[in-house]
């Protein structure tokens, strides 16, 4: 997180910027409980502003911290926006002592148009938390977020620029009508300006490999004229195909499989698990793809101190550790991993082949190992769980200087983060990846 | 470990926030009070004072709330609304009749007659007393 206590710091300040300024410019004092709930308004508005700022993946930002640990931050600001403008009517009532605001119903439309923020917000968090269990399809569920986003962000505005003391002196106004545009401004640049740049240049795919049955690898070109940039193994990037017509044409994000020590191309090794991935072995030689980024922190370059790494991977979940393997091999990396790649059965593993001649030929260092669940007969590695005796077995008992890197399915890595954690290792030597923005 | 320790920052962000929110809510009324205190101190302290703050008061509040778009203080004009020059100096009646007293136009101001929007959820009891204090001195 380096450089993340200075933007987190300006993220305060910036969230409270109107609450300084209406403190001493705005309507004089109603009382502390009218002047609290007008602050909670304020801060409630502000945070909402924020998310765009961070939705838009503003490399500034992204680069401290990762884009994935920033979607998760943003799900937690979400909540705390809705706490705060849903208190703040209620610290409002309280403070003019009469609960017309919250139960009457003659009540002047901009008033409406803040309850009506209020409700479609905790609409917009409930779909995002339970958008799985609705069947919702992502494509969907995103656009419908998009646009509710804008519409509560629009109602609020509204709403406060009628009904807000604070906002009937110019600086206040100039600063709400400022911080609504430039909100708007940032959805528009992140969803369609720079979606349709990115699409005007987009790689082409020079090679689709089938890995194993639901496993496909999309190797990707740039464009003539432009060289891939700089990234880090287990970065990842979004990819926007672009196929045959009846295909769908969606951004979705995947790790970034191959190594950035070779600059000829860059690949996606991708699993068929949704609607979207079903149709990934379509994809043809020649078909393009949009490319935004590489995103998020989770790599071995950036801890160039640790010497002595030990991957937990977990079925699809070894492609960014398969991304850091490649490098490590490609630069000559001296340091030493010991892998334990569990998966049901022999012809699931991906990289199978890969993986058995890196560890043969040293390069890395590599101690490897398989664990099957649900293996044949004619198999002779070890079976079961990633559990905490294998991890014992492979590992030691002194695991003090070790890195833990993990990327599996989700139970899989709660789990081993608690027996690892249980065994005494430190929080900030498990460093984990989670795909899933939306859990 | 990534995910705890972003959920303590994001609470430790929260809490900032809302503490902030909290002492300078709390503050602002401190602050006008602490001038209305040393107003009070420096001038006597004696009724007269305390009458002329809840008059400026007053005056604050009519600005801040917008009244001067459709009410006229400084002339007999009248505007989208009637002009409230000497409205407790003589004037006959409100327009929906009745007398002007204290209570008769605390009344209109809570639920207007007209096309005045009403001002019941936005003013509390002081505030209508300060507004009131001011539109005697009319």
């Amino acid at each position: 997180m380096k450089g993340g206590l200075f933007r987190i710091g300006l993220y305060v300040a910036f969230v409270t910027l109107p609450v300084w300024l209406a403190t001493w410019l705005g309507a004089p004092s109603e009382g502390a409980l009218n002047d609290v709930g007008r602050n909670f308004a304020l801060v409630g508005f502000m945070i909402l502003v924020a998310q765009f700022l961070i939705a838009a993946r503003i490399k500034w930002i992204e680069q401290a911290f990762g884009l994935d640990i920033l979607i998760r931050y943003h799900k937690y600001m979400a909540l705390a926006a809705a706490c705060f403008l849903f208190i703040h009517p209620i610290l409002l009532a309280l403070g003019h002592r009469s609960w017309k605001l919250l139960i009457g119903l003659d009540l002047p439309w901009y008033i409406w148009a803040g309850k009506a923020a209020i409700v479609l917000l905790i609409v917009n968090i409930l779909l995002g938390i339970y958008q799985g269990r609705f069947g919702l399809k992502f494509e969907m569920w995103r656009v419908g977020h998009d646009l509710s986003a804008i519409a509560i962000l629009l109602l609020i505005f509204l709403h406060a620029w009628f009904a807000g003391d604070d906002l009937k002196v110019l600086p206040m106004q100039v600063l709400w009508i400022i911080l609504f545009a430039g909100a708007v401004v940032l959805f528009i640049h992140h969803r369609f300006l720079r979606a349709s740049r990115l699409g005007r240049h987009p790689y082409r795919v020079e090679e689709i490999r089938q890995e194993t049955g639901d496993v496909w690898t999309v190797k990707l070109v740039p464009p003539p004229g432009r060289t891939i940039g700089d990234y880090m193994p287990g970065q990842f990037h979004f990819l926007t195909f672009f196929r045959a017509p009846e295909l769908p044409v969606e951004e979705h994000h995947w790790t970034i499989s191959s190594s950035p020590a070779q600059k000829d191309f860059i690949s996606s090794t991708i699993k068929a698990v949704g609607d979207f991935t079903a149709t990934i072995g379509s994809t043809k030689i020649g078909d393009t793809a949009a490319v935004h980024g590489p995103f998020g922190r989770y790599s071995y370059v950036l801890h160039p101190e640790e010497r002595d790494l030990v991957f937990l991977a977990g079925g699809i979940g070894i492609t960014p550790l398969m991304a850091m393997l490649r490098h490590m091999r490609d630069v000559g990396e001296s340091l030493s991993v010991t892998l334990l790649y569990a998966g049901q059965k022999e012809d699931g593993i991906v990289f199978s082949r890969e993986l058995n001649d890196m560890a043969a030929a040293k390069k890395p260092h590599m101690t490897l190992v398989h664990i099957l669940s649900r293996p044949d007969e004619n198999w002779t590695g070890e079976t079961g769980h990633l559990d905490k005796e294998k991890i014992e077995k492979y590992c030691g008992q002194n695991l003090g200087e070790k890195t833990f890197y993990l990327c599996g399915p989700v139970k899989m890595a709660d789990g081993l983060v608690g027996i690892l954690r249980r065994m005494g290792v430190s929080k900030r030597r498990i460093r984990r990846e989670i795909f899933s923005f939306l859990d | 470990m990534e995910k705890t320790i972003l959920y303590r920052t994001s609470l430790g962000v929260v809490g900032v926030i809302c503490v902030i929110a909290v002492v300078l809510g709390v503050l602002r009324g401190e602050v006008i009070s602490q001038e209305d205190g040393r107003k009070a101190h420096d001038t006597q302290q004696n009724h007269e004072s305390l009458k002329a703050q809840t008059v400026n008061q007053g005056a604050v509040l009519y600005k801040n709330m917008g009244c001067g778009h459709c009410h006229a203080v400084d002339s007999a004009q009248n505007g989208i609304g009637p002009s409230l020059k000497g409205l407790f100096k003589g004037k006959e009646k409100l327009v929906n009749g009745l007398p002007v007293t204290d209570k008769s136009v605390r009344d209109q101001i809570k639920t207007p007659y007209k096309n005045m929007p009403p001002f019941a959820n936005r003013l509390n009891e002081k505030e209508m007393d300060r507004i009131l204090a001011y539109l005697e001195t009319l």
